[in-house]
């Protein structure tokens, strides 16, 4: 181990993470090292240095605007009934205008497809000699009776 | 009464615990946005926007952990989110901050005995020196000196690795305290 290795685990140390075996190590390696001392030393001075930064004030009333747990809630709930109205208005919405959207197609499909379905009367036709003609067909004589 | 108490009240819908909560932390985590390279509008928002979270949502605080734990590690995350966003841009100055070793603006109007004086210089520089640190790092030691996070604690909050938080936080004493030492090599009050 160098010294960097050695002022590493005098900041692991100052952050109590050091193991019992590293504390052991360190603590002979100070005796015989004065950079590394001076460096341990730094190291406290600093933290007291951060201990004493001073601490700022957030702005006056900057939580007030936070509703607490039961406004919150009353605000949830406020919410969430909007939201059940709005999503049940637009399934409605929906409904309306996709049954307007199917009608439309129905009446669109009226004259096109009632043209052709009229064309189909041939279905009412049989191929001559067959089961179907003989049932439909007027038999023979019976126009005349 | 602790946190724990004050949670569980919240949980019930008090207002009261809220506020006290609030007032019990507002200021530190306050000062975390501000150390870790916030502006004052922007730790202002975060702030507003960690007791939203709070009080909206489920406390997922862990039977073995201490709230104040739970509460950084939100702060933390809220924090590492805006870094990402804003890339640093906003970022400001610790000088701004601290220039005067109290709250920023004015210098002391009165001279101050030579030793009160190299007191105050040796913060102002402290303070500058932090402002030489990458934020990400200043947050990690806000963490670990502030909010008294174990390595493992910061490790889980940011993301990092328990390796790279004690690499950071002895990287950014080693720069501190080369900073310090050469102020101090070159006399106070130059």
């Amino acid at each position: 181990m160098n010294c960097r290795d050695f002022r590493k685990l005098v900041s692991k140390r100052m952050d109590g993470e050091a193991t019992r075996p590293e504390e052991e190590t360190l603590r002979l390696h100070l005796e015989s090292c004065a950079d590394c001392r001076a460096f341990s030393e730094s190291l406290a001075a600093i933290a007291g240095l951060h201990r004493g930064l001073a601490e700022l004030e957030p702005r006056a009333g900057l939580l007030e605007t936070i509703p607490g747990p039961k406004r919150f809630a009353e605000h949830l709930s406020i919410w969430w009934k909007t939201g059940i109205a709005a999503a049940a208005a637009a399934v409605v919405l929906l409904g309306i205008m996709t049954g307007g959207y199917v009608a439309a197609g129905f009446s669109a499909g009226t004259s096109a497809d009632q043209a052709e379905v009229s064309e189909l009367d041939y279905l009412g036709a049989y191929p001559p000699g067959s089961l179907g003609e003989a049932l439909m067909s007027p038999a023979e004589g019976e126009d005349d009776v | 009464m602790d946190d724990r108490a004050l949670i569980r009240r919240i949980g019930k819908g008090d207002e009261h615990a809220f506020r006290i909560l609030a007032d019990r932390y507002r200021r530190p985590l306050y000062n975390f946005f501000l150390r870790s390279g916030a502006s004052i509008e922007d730790s202002e928002d975060l702030l507003q926007q960690l007791f939203m979270k709070l009080v909206g949502g489920s406390y997922e605080v862990r039977e073995d952990a201490s709230f104040k734990t739970y509460i950084y590690r939100v702060a933390a995350n809220l924090l590492i989110d805006h870094m990402r966003r804003s890339r640093r841009a906003d970022f400001v100055d610790f000088d701004s901050l601290y220039g005067d070793g109290e709250t920023g603006g004015a210098r002391a109007p009165a001279p101050l005995p030579d030793e009160e004086a190299e007191a105050s210089e040796l913060r102002e520089r402290y303070a500058a020196a932090l402002e030489t640190l990458p934020a990400p790092w200043r947050a990690v030691l806000e963490l670990r000196v502030t909010a008294e996070m174990s390595y493992k604690e910061i490790a889980e909050s940011t993301g990092l690795t328990v390796g790279a938080v004690e690499s950071i936080l002895f990287r950014a004493r080693e720069r501190l305290s080369g900073i310090l030492g050469e102020f101090r090599a070159g006399g106070a009050g130059r």
